[in-house]
């Protein structure tokens, strides 16, 4: 629905959760994300390969937080799924055991599935052959089953799946997340992503396509967006999830919103598999099709989350379309440079960044920009926090696949 | 050829199920079967993966059901653990 047919549809946000390797939780992934403290460092998974670090959520142990019995049938990305949605309903004041199941959705993406359990599982069938294959390998890892796993921990029988749009895959699921709840099908939806893809392979396979940075001398300085001299991604692990409500039913039950998903958008370049459209075309009718949708004006927009890759293409791109949609006037960050790439999480990730900047009226650093590039015209929040009256913000994210989405959020 | 003892299968079992399924090890007896475990077909097929890795010797996941107690199947790895003692 856009402003012109009427009141636009707005979801409250009541609650959410993340497990990054910023912190096991919102409020201490926040807290390192005001810190602008970058978490990038070598990790024993990647030992030997030609790109050897990324961020890890090395303090999130699955059996620790759910329990040996439940967590030996998930993968991680699952665990950590699990995690955050906890976390999440426990924020929103929601208890499963009191709500009608039916009218609870679960939309949670992610862009790779159960890499390390795809991984394991295959040098399984090299070594032992197929009988030392796990029964549970497809349970555990295709891509819908986060979802799945969800609704039956917590009863919600709505409609249930999974987003893949590559790395704006949560950003999708928030934005299929909000239909459901404009159509009226749910009254709340758990939304949001999960990944856990710090394998050898997809390290390899992600390093060869030149995405990777390979500043292995420096891991920490490694993801600089918006850095004159950024030379790739990191890649991350996490999960945020996000608890959307239509409004009236938060209003019954007297839950404080901490801000609305007023907006959605999205597009496809349809070009190139991988580089994104030079003149960012895409991602500017994404853009403009999510302010619509929420009603805003392009000075409306007191804030971008923006996806900040560290990638020399991607904030090359994006900077020139924030500029020639929103001019210079939004308050521009990327919190990948503390958090990384969460690929299909990153979406939710900044997300949460979102809204909580909008809750708390302050945009953290985006970390690790020394000498900004002479060719982003846009303002980068850098080197600490900056307070600022805020009413309404977006969250890019740009997938390989030439998949963009944006979604709008407007303080409660 | 020397019997291998059923208790010591046993104990090695019951590890096994705590380490993988997380079970606490002192809710599992010698006459606890696999589904008041709550080990459904599939976990039970995972099991009898294990089982065999674990005591490197081949177990078919047809060889036991969920009714079967843990001595059950504990005799069963005894008796081809004995069977295949290259020592007796």
């Amino acid at each position: 629905m856009t402003a012109a047919a009427g009141r636009p549809f707005r979801a409250a946000v009541t609650g959410f959760g993340m497990v990054t390797a910023a912190g096991l939780g919102a409020a201490e992934t926040w807290q390192t994300l005001l810190a602008g403290r970058p978490t990038a460092r070598r990790v024993p998974e990647l030992a030997g390969m030609p790109v050897d670090f990324a961020c890890k959520a090395d303090q999130f142990h699955g059996d620790a937080v759910l329990g040996r019995r439940v967590a030996w049938r998930l993968d991680r990305s699952t665990q950590m799924a699990m995690a955050a949605t906890t976390e999440a309903l426990n924020l929103a004041g929601l208890d499963p055991d009191q709500w009608d199941g039916a009218r609870v959705g679960v939309v949670l993406a992610t862009a790779l599935g159960g890499m390390t359990t795809w991984e394991r599982e295959y040098g399984r069938l090299r070594e032992h052959g197929p009988g030392a294959v796990s029964p549970l390998l497809i349970p555990m890892a295709a891509v819908n089953m986060t979802a799945g796993h969800v609704a039956a921990a917590h009863g919600a029988k709505g409609p249930n799946f999974a987003t893949a749009t590559a790395c704006a895959s949560s950003t999708t699921a928030l934005g299929a997340a909000r239909d459901l709840l404009q159509a009226n099908l749910c009254d709340v939806v758990i939304a949001g992503g999960t990944e856990a893809s710090i394998t050898p392979l997809v390290a390899a396979a992600f390093a060869k396509m030149g995405a990777l940075s390979t500043r292995t001398d420096d891991p920490a300085t490694a993801s600089r967006p918006f850095d004159v001299a950024r030379d790739g991604f990191v890649l991350a692990e996490g999960a945020s999830v996000l608890v959307l409500e239509r409004p009236e039913h938060a209003r019954a039950r007297g839950a404080r919103p901490y801000a609305f998903l007023s907006g959605y958008g999205a597009s496809a370049d349809a070009g190139h598999a991988t580089r994104p459209d030079p003149d960012g075309t895409g991602a500017e009718a994404a853009l403009r099709s999510a302010l619509a949708d929420a009603g805003l004006a392009p000075e409306d927009v007191d804030h971008v989350n923006a996806h900040g890759t560290s990638t020399p293409l991607n904030d090359a791109v994006e900077s020139q379309v924030i500029h020639r949609v929103l001019g210079d006037r939004p308050a521009v960050t990327s919190i990948k440079g503390v958090t990384g790439h969460c690929l299909g999480a990153a979406g939710a990730h900044e997300a949460v960044a979102t809204v909580l900047s909008l809750h708390h009226q302050v945009v953290p650093p985006t970390a690790n920009v020394e000498e900004l590039d002479p060719q982003v015209q846009v303002d980068v929040v850098t080197d600490k926090p900056r307070p600022l009256l805020m009413a309404a913000a977006v969250s890019h994210s740009f997938g390989f696949g030439g998949q963009n989405a944006v979604v709008a959020f407007t303080s409660a | 050829m020397t019997a291998i003892p059923v208790q010591s299968v046993r104990e090695q079992m019951i590890a096994l199920l705590s380490a993988r399924f997380g079970l606490e090890e002192e809710s599992v007896a010698p006459e606890t079967t696999f589904s008041s475990m709550e080990l459904d077909s599939l976990a039970l097929v995972e099991f009898s993966i294990a089982l065999q890795e674990d005591f490197g010797v081949p177990v078919g996941e047809e060889e036991f059901t969920a009714e079967n107690t843990v001595d059950e199947v504990a005799e069963l790895m005894a008796g081809k653990l004995t069977a295949q003692d290259p020592v007796g």
